[in-house]
């Protein structure tokens, strides 16, 4: 077992250096210049200026230096100060809101399996039912809608005309002298909204996902054994099949992470949250190099984090990966 | 399965329909979607602008229609960008593999990693909003699916015998490649295309929402969703519709999409 995950540690090593180069080439590839965004707005701020600034950032460097500072800095979490008016450095910025983007996608997860899976399952038990082709046609709608739509719609509806939640914010402003239990549902009823029209489209996807793993597994010779060694089909279906079934899952949710962390950037900003993708949205309207950079590597880093860890639990669960996988590493 | 076509034909309808718009919409409306009308502000649906009016007098409908034509550009643009690069990645990866197979698949994996919408918008926040930057910029980052198929199909073909009779032959690897894999091969790349372009449509009306898609006063389904977020007490039509536009051309290719698949995959086939 930890032969296997340092196999894999030790191959997300070259996968980390690609990461930093495209993070590095996408920012120097674009023809933008902060320092002359900067002081677009300020007439004597002549050529003089702009060398001066330059110099103060490191930016009149040649560029393998420039990427190999920027490096240096990182493998010690150091990406730099912010450009932004405060000059706070990126790290703080990045931890600060970090854990806000985290723990609503953690949550948003948690309400994906636990609706997903029943609803995936029960379509592949009863399929072609009423049941079945209702849920096919109301998630595949759910699938397309584009989710901000889907947001304002929300806010419409249940924040402005029936005024029952808010639409902004994670907590109500002064809310940190309230008692913990009005503080946690003050919090419930900021996040109903935001996470729960985000995690529409993955719990169409996911259960559709559920159903079609379900009825692969189904159709597998292991499945007509264990019937005809006369065992119940439910006991077929939910200790054969859906254990089987539940495998794919796993790696799926690995690779749902950066679609997760991506797609905060719309709702964050819609919804003021003062997580990750709104900070990220703010420095790219500023040109904020330092705190881009930042976030496209730790973004990066996230997502293989998660799929290192859906690879091991995956590894758990399937004993094959443990034992068989050294040939086709 | 009866069951399964139907679904195709239906989204194949949304599909025609909504390019039938685009096209003539010049024809299916009377008003520009540009021209200001200011004594027609904000006025609700009636007979004379089914959709109603936006916050300058602009009728719904037809920056409705001509949005619907900023989108198919998009979505079709951005997907041949990807499908070009991802059947020449594919291609030369599964045919010659060794070092060139592993170095693409390594960058694969890399571009994998980024969050996509993260990539897009830190680039096109760089490079100026514009259609064809949009375009580029999502044809850039969403090859990696359409590499991985192609490189799978071709590792399965690569050993059959008519391409060891063609290899025999001594035909070049061009020909090879062109005349007797890709054709064999592309069935579930056309599958992962028509899903693509309902991606991509989603993608340039979440970047035209946040304001570094298509730029005032051309319209898109995405800015128009901006207006309708900022009248949003006033005006629930400028947020309805482009967000139905966009919910049911979606919805088209993805019933396509995946009607082709069942279609074309014989392992789901009873």
């Amino acid at each position: 077992m930890l032969y296997y995950i340092g196999k894999r540690l030790l191959s997300m090593l070259p996968l980390l250096f690609g990461i930093t180069l495209i993070c590095f080439a996408v920012i120097q590839l674009s023809p933008g210049d902060p320092v002359t965004l900067g002081t677009s707005l300020n007439q004597e701020a002549d050529a003089d200026a702009h060398q001066k600034l330059r110099e103060a950032y490191g930016l009149n460097k040649p560029l393998h230096e420039q990427y190999l500072t920027w490096l240096k800095g990182l493998i010690q979490l150091d990406f730099g100060t912010s450009f932004a008016p405060d000059n706070r450095p990126v790290i703080d910025k990045i931890t600060e809101s970090l854990p806000v983007t985290l723990w609503m996608n953690i949550i948003g997860l948690f309400f994906v399996f636990l609706i997903a899976i029943p609803l995936g399952v029960m379509s592949a038990k009863y399929q072609d039912s009423f049941f079945d082709k209702t849920s096919t046609v109301i998630l595949f709608i759910a699938f397309a809608a584009p989710s901000f739509w889907v947001a304002l719609m929300g806010m419409i509806y249940f924040g402005l005309h029936l005024e029952w939640l808010p639409i902004s914010g994670i907590s109500t402003y002064g809310s940190e002298s309230w008692p913990l239990h009005e503080r946690i549902l003050d919090w419930a009823k900021h996040l109903i909204l935001p996470i729960g029209i985000g995690v529409l489209g993955s719990i169409a996807g996911m259960s559709r996902y559920m159903r079609s793993s379900m009825l692969e597994v189904i159709r597998q010779d292991y499945i007509t054994t264990a019937k005809s060694k006369g065992l119940t089909n439910t006991k077929v279906f939910y200790k054969h099949g859906l254990r089987n079934a539940l495998l794919p899952v796993i790696t799926i949710l690995g690779l749902s992470i950066p679609g997760l962390i991506g797609g905060s950037v719309i709702f964050e900003s819609m919804f003021s949250i003062p997580g990750m993708g709104r900070l990220f949205f703010d420095a790219v309207m500023m040109r904020d190099y330092p705190v881009i950079m930042g976030i496209l590597t730790i973004g990066a880093l996230l997502t293989l984090i998660g799929n290192l860890l859906a690879d091991v639990a995956y590894s758990f669960a399937d004993p094959r990966i443990r034992f068989g996988g050294q040939k086709n590493a | 399965m009866p069951k399964k076509n139907k679904f195709m034909y239906i989204g194949l309808t949304l599909v025609l329909c909504m390019a039938f718009g685009a096209l003539f919409a010049p024809i299916l409306t009377p008003y520009s979607p540009t021209e200001l009308d200011l004594n027609n502000i904000l006025s609700a649906p009636s007979v004379l602008h089914p959709l109603g009016t936006d916050q300058l007098g602009r009728d719904v409908l037809s920056r409705l229609l001509y949005g619907a034509r900023v989108s198919l550009l998009v979505g079709f643009i951005a997907v041949g960008i990807s499908a070009a690069i991802g059947i020449f990645l594919g291609a030369v990866s599964a045919f010659y593999g060794g070092r060139v197979d592993q170095f693409i698949m390594r960058f694969l994996d890399v571009m994998l990693c980024f969050p996509s919408f993260f990539l897009i918008l830190a680039v096109i926040a760089f490079l100026e909003p514009s259609l064809v930057n949009i375009m580029v910029v999502i044809g850039l980052t969403s090859w990696m699916g359409i590499t991985r198929l192609l490189r799978a199909e071709f590792l399965k073909l690569k050993e059959q015998d008519f391409i060891l009779a063609a290899k025999a032959q001594g035909l070049k690897d061009s020909t090879i490649i062109w005349r007797y894999l890709l054709p064999n091969a592309m069935a579930p790349v056309l599958v992962n295309m028509t899903l693509s372009v309902a991606a991509a449509i989603l993608i340039e009306s979440g970047l035209s929402f946040l304001g570094i898609g298509v730029q005032a006063p051309n319209p898109s389904w995405g800015n128009m969703l901006t207006d309708g977020k900022e009248n949003i007490e006033i005006a629930w039509w400028l947020a309805l519709y482009p967000g139905l536009a966009i919910l049911i051309t979606v919805l088209g290719y993805n019933l396509l999409g995946e009607g082709l698949r069942d279609k074309l995959d014989p392992r789901l086939r009873k």
